[in-house]
């Protein structure tokens, strides 16, 4: 698992991905930052990760289209699948890859968090649950990706796959503010990423979002171990 | 050492091998050879655990490739049609990884050394695998196979694509690598197989037709036929061949100068001796041999003779379906 994990982590950085990917995450948080820094006031401070949630699931499918699809692009599953090791660890470190990425510009808003003391002091139980939470929010969107990007061969269908479910779910995130239906509202809030994402936002971990998000998470690690599997037989 | 029982693979309605069985001891260097579509690769992905059969077993060295996959993958070195290369990393990074992957246990360095003298890689071990040549790439390829120092060895194809100098060097290397190690090594090429591999399997559409330990179809591709050409009349030469025991069986093949000069194909025991004692009985008899020589064949006669059909009909016929 930590040689899969190591080499994915330096190949994030050996193309322009990885750097894509800090570049975009990094820009449009500071976007967040400085009108939250302008309002100046405590409580708008996990408004720089609620309001990124959107971009992050249609971000995210940079770094997760890669990670399988690359490996049948060029054979290199064959010796991955020919190594004496399981599948499990090998698309755990994969998935571990990724998350780090992601985790490693979520905890760089710490730093706005740490200029933001200057001004006023934000509040640091509500920082601290919303990175938890974003980082939740990505696991499960990471393993998404990671299960379309086991299917296909081509990055790009991969990136498509991902984005497009992405797509979905920001669109179903409008509807709840256009209609005033309590069943349909609350149906939405509880499949989609982002409703489930809220309690974070105020600072409640939830249980039932920790559940949600850490089962969709389990559920599509497993899925993509099983497409390997799958495919010997094929 | 390996042993691989009733394969059947299909892919969809293609059956790429049916009912393969063999077996190989420890120390053998094997020859896959066939034609494009003869399932030499099909058969190699097995083996190694790539794929799963769609019935049949292979075991290595007692484990069950699908039921203690992790016993029997420490094992095997395979280097795939396509060597599996991160076309990102150098040489080293790429050495580290397999490394790492594989949870090798030899010391680092000097196995490292070891592997890279003997492919021939030192010298590029710090570039970029996507600079490197395709001579090198494959030589990467064998070293990755090499790492952790398995027993068995499983190369498919080593030799395609590289000028005649690196084809010389690999068949070198492979008959070095099999002198301590088990090797199965595919090829189109019936004088290379013949060039290092002990023993020859030929597969053709999916089928085991011969294989050079068990039959006698398979024993002629061994090397042990010659071509014969004595001065003397026809009922002469076939008297004293019928005499020497090295030979096992014999044809006329033909006659050139008006009858003077015989043409014989001759099947020999494998004896090591067997020209020279043929040598001095047709000398003792008077009959001068104006040329003996090992009898060549193409693959193409060789499927002639054991499948009865063109080799380039049967993969049509896989195509086809
Ligand atoms: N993934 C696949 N899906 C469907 N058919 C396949 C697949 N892989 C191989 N085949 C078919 O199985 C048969 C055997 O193929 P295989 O690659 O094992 O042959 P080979 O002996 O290695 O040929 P070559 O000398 O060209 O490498 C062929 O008819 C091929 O078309
Ligand atoms: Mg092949």
């Amino acid at each position: 698992m930590k040689a899969v994990y190591q080499r994915e982590l330096n190949a994030y950085f050996k193309s322009p991905t990885g750097y894509v990917f800090c570049a975009i995450y990094l820009f449009f948080s500071a976007m967040y930052f400085s009108s939250v820094l302008s309002a100046g006031q405590s409580s708008e401070f996990p408004q720089i990760y609620y309001g990124m949630l959107s971009f992050i699931l249609l971000m995210l499918p940079l770094l997760t289209m890669r990670l399988f699809s690359e490996e049948r692009k060029y054979k290199t599953d064959q010796v991955l699948l020919t190594a004496p090791v399981n599948l499990t660890p090998l698309v755990m470190g994969k998935f571990l890859s990724a998350l780090t990425v992601y985790v490693g510009c979520l905890l760089f808003t710490l730093i706005y968090a740490a200029v933001f003391r200057f001004f006023v002091s934000p509040s640091w139980p509500l920082v601290i649950g919303n990175i938890f939470g974003a980082t939740l929010f990505g696991a499960a969107f990471i393993a998404v990706g990671m299960f379309i990007s086991s299917m296909t061969e081509s990055q790009f269908v991969a990136a498509m796959g991902s984005f497009s479910i992405a797509t979905v779910f920001v669109i179903l995130d409008v509807i709840p503010l256009r209609t005033s239906n309590a069943f349909i509202v609350k149906l939405i809030n509880d499949i989609s990423f982002v409703g489930r994402y809220t309690p974070f936002k105020n600072g409640i971990l939830d249980f039932s979002s920790i559940v949600f998000f850490l089962s969709i998470t389990a559920t599509f690690i497993f899925l993509t171990v099983r497409v390997l599997e799958k495919r010997r037989w094929s | 050492m390996i042993k691989v029982s009733h394969l059947t693979k299909q892919y969809g309605s293609i059956t790429a091998l049916r009912d393969v069985s063999f077996a190989v001891k420890k120390g053998e260097v094997v020859g896959f050879l066939g034609p494009n579509g003869a399932g030499k690769t099909t058969a190699m992905n097995i083996i190694t655990g790539y794929l799963s059969s769609t019935s049949g077993s292979v075991s290595i060295d007692g484990y069950d490739i699908l039921e203690e996959p992790t016993e029997a993958k420490k094992r095997i070195g395979y280097l795939p049609e396509v060597p599996p290369l991160y076309p990102d990393m150098t040489v080293n990074e790429y050495l580290d990884f397999i490394y790492a992957l594989k949870g090798a246990w030899q010391k680092k360095a000097a196995h490292f050394k070891e592997i890279c003298e003997l492919t021939r890689i030192e010298a590029v071990r710090g570039r970029l695998i996507k600079n490197l040549s395709k001579g090198y790439r494959q030589r990467v390829g064998i070293a990755q196979a090499l790492v952790g120092n398995p027993p068995v060895l499983i190369l498919d194809e080593p030799t395609v694509g590289l000028d005649p100098r690196q084809i010389v060097e690999t068949r070198t290397l492979v008959k070095q690598l099999g002198e301590d190690h088990t090797v199965i090594f595919s090829s189109h090429l019936l004088g290379e197989v013949q060039a290092v591999c002990g023993r020859v399997i030929v597969l053709n559409n999916g089928r085991l037709v011969a294989d050079s330990q068990s039959d006698s179809l398979g024993q002629r591709l061994g090397g042990h036929e010659i071509t014969l050409k004595a001065a003397g009349s026809e009922s002469d030469v076939k008297a004293l061949l019928n005499t020497l025991k090295c030979v096992r069986r014999f044809e006329k093949n033909g006659a050139e100068d008006g009858e003077k000069i015989q043409t014989f194909l001759v099947q020999l025991d494998g004896s090591e001796n067997a020209r020279e004692e043929i040598f001095y009985a047709f000398a003792a008899r008077k009959l001068p041999i104006v040329e003996m020589r090992t009898a060549e064949y193409s693959l193409e006669d060789i499927f002639l003779s054991l499948v009865g059909q063109n080799p380039n009909e049967s993969e049509k016929e896989a195509a086809s379906k």
